[in-house]
């Protein structure tokens, strides 16, 4: 006299290899229009976009869009404003320049009638 | 020094996306694997729920697509209750339509109640043969079929998901969304109202 459970034991055994020969005994035409399905199924994967690229556009997109955004707030472009140090290099490339300098000995006479001039229209 | 850093960002890029090719192809096989493993499998198991080849075709099709379009990123051991899992819903979703498909056809005009009700005739089991002949061989199977079309969804989910396909517990609770303690209640049930089903075949 079998058990309950052991009756359970058997039932179970006993429909699961009637599945599986079931499974086994599929037709070709199924088996073909599986096949099918899974290379579609497959073809996903190969479409995808490479997995370093998802991670990084998205961060590079991110942060162009944070860019333009601050410019936008600013209302300035880059270099639009000048920088102190840039001015004090371009003033120190006219004193260093020579030919600013050799201008005064052509016409001293010049220079010191323009002094006199300006001198005198102001007092 | 910057020439150097200059070149070796593009170099770290290229290195990079060359290794996530391979490990796109490597996981482009072991998809595979697990689809030619669980295809056959899983087509039978949506032809005893849906009771159609094509409808049965369609879900595990879809099924099949949809693990590897948003999970073929996840570990393998994850992946057959998530494919059974997404399986489950397209079935459910099958006999949602199958259902407003027939309420439209009965309460449509013209609509005949055959197209609509399942005829009994073509439903009534084989009286050819004696019990224990019927159950042997393929024959089990179609009783088995009989029988599990009694059961609630739920039951005859939890049967071919632990008993056919092989899942644990805990494998069978992700797959149909529910408790593992659900898992084991509508499993028992089942085994208890298929045996009184099938009472003539017991040893």
């Amino acid at each position: 006299m079998a058990t309950m459970n052991e009756r359970m034991k058997d039932f179970e055994r006993r429909s699961r290899a009637a599945f599986d020969d079931s499974v086994a005994a599929l037709d070709g035409e199924t088996r073909s229009r599986l096949t099918r399905a899974r290379r579609l199924a497959l073809a996903e994967i190969r479409h995808r976009p490479m997995p370093w690229l998802s991670t990084w556009l998205p961060a590079g997109v991110a942060a162009a869009a944070a860019l333009m955004a601050l410019l936008l707030w600013t209302g300035k472009e880059p270099g639009s404003e000048l920088d102190p140090t840039v001015i004090a290099l371009e003033e120190l490339d006219i004193v260093t320049a020579g030919d600013d300098l050799d201008m005064l000995d052509e016409d001293p006479g010049f220079y010191a009638w323009a002094t006199d001039e300006l001198a005198g229209g102001v007092g | 020094m910057i020439g150097s850093a200059t070149l070796s960002l593009p170099m770290q890029l290229v290195g990079s996306g060359g290794r996530s090719r391979e490990m796109a192809v490597d996981q482009e096989r072991a998809l595979e694997r697990f689809l030619v493993g669980v295809e056959r499998r899983a087509y039978r198991i949506a032809k005893l729920s849906l009771r159609d080849h094509d409808d049965a075709l369609d879900a595990v099709q879809d099924a099949m697509i949809r693990l590897a379009r948003n999970y073929a990123g996840h570990p393998e051991e994850q992946w057959r209750p998530l494919f059974y899992r997404i399986l489950r819903n397209l079935i459910t979703d099958c006999h949602r339509r199958r259902r407003v498909r027939q309420g439209v056809i009965a309460w449509w005009p013209g609509g005949t109640e055959d197209e609509a009700m399942p005829d009994p005739v073509e439903n009534a089991p084989d009286p050819a043969g004696t019990p224990d002949q019927q159950l042997e061989g393929g024959q089990l199977l179609e009783r088995i079929e009989q029988a599990l079309a009694d059961l609630s969804g739920r039951q005859r989910e939890a049967f071919m998901l632990r008993n056919f396909e092989g899942l644990d517990v805990a494998q069978t609770a992700v797959a149909m969304g529910c408790s593992e303690g659900s898992v084991k209640t509508h499993y028992f049930r089942a085994v208890q109202a298929l045996q009184q089903e099938l009472g003539e075949w017991q040893p």
